[in-house]
C-alpha cells in the first residue's frame, strides 16, 4: 500500500510538472502571438493624416460638462486610446443614432489614492478633454457612470465649426 | 484576422489561465534592454545595455543602430542606414555599449538587439528621440517599441516645480526600469509599452488644496496627448496626489504610485481599498458588486485564489479577491505586485489592445 501511495505521489508530481511546463510554453506562445499582432513603432506615425481624431475640450461647471463659448474641438495626431474606465461616452449622430461608445477615466470625479479620508470627491470646476472619432456627423454625447446618466451635450455646432 | 484570433483566444478560455501563477515564466535568460540617458541631448554619449535579470546563456548578441532625422511636422526627412555597433560571442553578465559623440539634434534613433540563446533568437527594437525634439506640440518618444494603437502609451509630463530636468529624466528612466520592467507581470509584457516625455510642463495641485489652488494645470498641448492611455504629471514637491479624466500626479520618485495609477489608466483596474473608486468591469474585473460574484470568480484563478479570499473592501459594499499587498491596494515609493485577478485583467487588455 505504501509503495502504491509512493507511485501515485510520484505520478502526481510528474503530471504537475508536465502541466506546468506545458503552461509555460503556452504562455510563451501567447506572448509571441500578441507580439506578432503588434506592428513596430513607425517614426512617421504621428504625421500620417489618417492617424487623427477629435478631442473635445469643454468646461466643468458645478460637476457638469458644459459646452460654452470656450469649448473647442481639436483634430489631434494618433488614434483614440484604448477605452478604459467607468465613465461612458455614447456618441450619437445628428439623427440620434448611436455611432459608437467609449469608456474613459471619470473626468467629473477627483480620486486620490493617498491618504485615508475623502478619497473620492466631485470636480466642481475645471476643464475636460474627451476623445471622439473623427466623424463630422456627430451630434450629441451622452455621459453615464454605470447605469446612471450624468449628462448630455450637443456638439453639432462645434463640429460644424471644426469642419470650417 | 486579428479579431478572429482574439475570439478564438476568448472562446478557448485560455485567457483565464493567463492569470495563473505561471504567467510570469519566460525562457531564460530574461533580458531587459534600455539606454541611458533615456532622453539624451544631441551631443551626449548614449549607453545601450542588455541586462540579464535571470541566469541563462547567450550564444551571440548583436547591437544595431539607425539614426533618422525628423522635422517639426513629425516627418522623417532623412532615413539612416542600419549599422552594426557591436557583436558579442558567448558573453557573460550584462552587455553594454557606449556610443560616444552623440547623435545630433532632431534625431529619432532606433536600436535593435538580436540576442541568440541556445533555444531562440530574441529581437528587441526601441526608438528614442534626442533633445531638443522638434515636433511641434508633441511629446518625445523616449522608449517606443510598438504601434501606439497596439500597445499602451504613457506620457511623463514634467511639473514646473522640478528644478533639475536631468533628475526628472533619470526618474523617467527609473519609471521604466524600476516599475514596468521590474513588476513581474508587466515585465513579462514589457514589449507592449511606449513611453514619452512631454516637451511642455504642467503643474500638479494638492488634493486637499484644490478649493484654493484649483485642479491640476495641464500642459498647453494636453489635447495632443490624448492618444496616450496614461498621462503622468510628475512633480518634485510632496503633495497628496490625485487623478481625474486620465491625468494623474505623482512625486517623480514614486514607482508604486505610478504603477497603481497605471492600473487604472492603462488596464481599467478599480481600486482595492474601501474608500476608493469601485466598479465591476464587463471583462475580467478585479472588483465585484456581490460577495457571491467574487466567490464564484475565485475559481478562475487556479490555485492562486479560492472562495475564502473574497472579502468586502472596508464597508464599501464592493468585494475583491486580491491580497493586501496587491498594487491596486498600495501606492508610494516602491511598487508591489499585481495579484492574480489584476494580472488576468492586464493580460486581457494587452491582448485586446493588440488585437483590435
Amino acid at each position: 500500500m505504501k509503495t502504491l501511495n509512493k507511485i501515485l505521489f510520484i505520478l502526481a508530481c510528474l503530471l504537475l510538472t508536465i502541466s506546468a511546463k506545458a503552461q509555460q510554453e503556452s504562455d510563451q506562445q501567447k506572448r509571441e502571438r500578441v507580439e506578432k499582432n503588434t506592428e513596430p513603432f513607425n517614426p512617421n506615425y504621428f504625421s500620417i493624416a489618417e492617424n487623427s481624431f477629435y478631442v473635445l475640450e469643454a468646461t466643468i461647471e458645478d460637476n457638469k460638462i458644459v459646452i460654452d463659448s470656450t469649448a473647442t474641438i481639436a483634430v489631434v495626431p494618433g488614434k483614440m486610446p484604448y477605452p478604459n474606465g467607468n465613465f461612458k461616452v455614447a456618441i450619437l449622430d445628428r439623427n440620434g443614432e448611436k455611432i459608437s461608445e467609449y469608456l474613459m477615466q471619470d473626468p467629473l470625479i477627483a480620486r486620490s489614492c493617498e491618504g485615508e479620508n475623502d478619497n473620492v470627491t466631485p470636480v466642481d470646476k475645471g476643464r475636460v478633454y474627451i476623445s471622439l472619432p473623427k466623424n463630422t456627423n456627430i451630434g450629441t454625447l451622452i455621459f453615464s457612470r454605470g447605469k446612471e446618466r450624468v449628462g448630455t451635450v450637443d456638439i453639432s455646432n462645434l463640429i460644424v465649426r471644426t469642419r470650417q | 484576422m486579428k479579431k478572429l484570433i482574439i475570439r478564438k483566444l476568448k472562446l478557448g478560455g485560455f485567457l483565464l489561465m493567463l492569470g495563473t501563477v505561471f504567467i510570469s515564466c519566460e525562457k531564460n535568460p530574461i533580458t531587459l534592454v534600455l539606454h541611458s540617458p533615456i532622453y539624451p541631448s544631441g551631443s551626449q554619449a548614449v549607453t545601450y545595455t542588455a541586462e540579464r535579470v535571470t541566469d541563462g546563456s547567450i550564444t551571440t548578441a548583436k547591437l544595431y543602430e539607425t539614426v533618422n532625422t525628423i522635422n517639426s511636422s513629425g516627418t522623417i526627412t532623412s532615413t539612416g542606414t542600419e549599422t552594426l555597433l557591436k557583436t558579442w560571442n558567448n558573453p557573460s553578465g550584462d552587455l553594454s555599449f557606449t556610443k560616444s559623440g552623440g547623435h545630433g539634434e532632431n534625431k529619432l534613433v532606433n536600436y535593435r538587439w538580436a540576442i541568440t540563446t541556445p533555444e531562440q533568437t530574441k529581437t528587441f527594437r526601441v526608438t528614442y528621440a534626442t533633445r531638443p525634439y522638434p515636433v511641434t506640440d508633441m511629446p518625445a518618444p523616449v522608449y517606443a517599441q510598438g504601434d501606439p494603437d497596439d500597445v499602451f502609451d504613457l506620457v511623463f509630463i514634467p511639473d514646473t516645480d522640478i528644478t533639475s530636468l536631468t533628475t526628472f529624466y533619470n526618474h523617467c528612466r527609473g519609471m521604466i526600469r524600476e516599475s514596468f520592467f521590474d513588476e513581474p507581470h508587466t515585465q513579462f509584457w514589457r514589449r507592449q509599452y511606449n513611453f514619452y516625455i512631454n516637451t511642455q510642463r504642467g503643474h500638479a495641485t494638492d488634493y486637499d488644496r484644490r478649493h484654493i489652488d484649483g485642479p491640476h494645470q495641464l500642459p498647453s498641448n494636453n489635447a495632443n496627448l490624448s492618444f496616450a492611455e496614461g498621462r503622468a504629471l510628475l512633480h518634485q514637491n510632496n503633495l497628496r496626489d490625485w487623478a481625474s479624466g486620465g491625468v494623474f500626479s505623482s512625486e517623480m520618485q514614486n514607482r508604486g504610485t505610478v504603477m497603481h495609477e497605471a492600473g487604472h489608466g492603462l488596464y481599467g483596474l478599480a481600486d482595492e481599498y474601501g474608500g476608493g473608486t469601485h466598479w465591476e468591469a464587463d471583462d475580467f474585473p478585479n472588483n465585484w458588486s456581490t460577495l457571491a460574484g467574487a466567490q464564484a470568480a475565485a475559481n478562475d484563478y487556479g490555485n492562486c485564489k479560492d472562495a475564502s479570499d473574497a472579502t468586502e473592501m472596508g464597508s464599501s459594499g464592493w468585494y475583491h479577491l486580491c491580497g493586501s499587498d496587491c498594487q491596486m491596494v498600495t501606492t508610494g515609493l516602491t511598487h508591489t505586485e499585481y495579484d492574480c485577478p489584476c494580472k488576468s485583467r492586464i493580460t486581457y487588455v494587452i491582448f485586446d489592445n493588440a488585437a483590435n
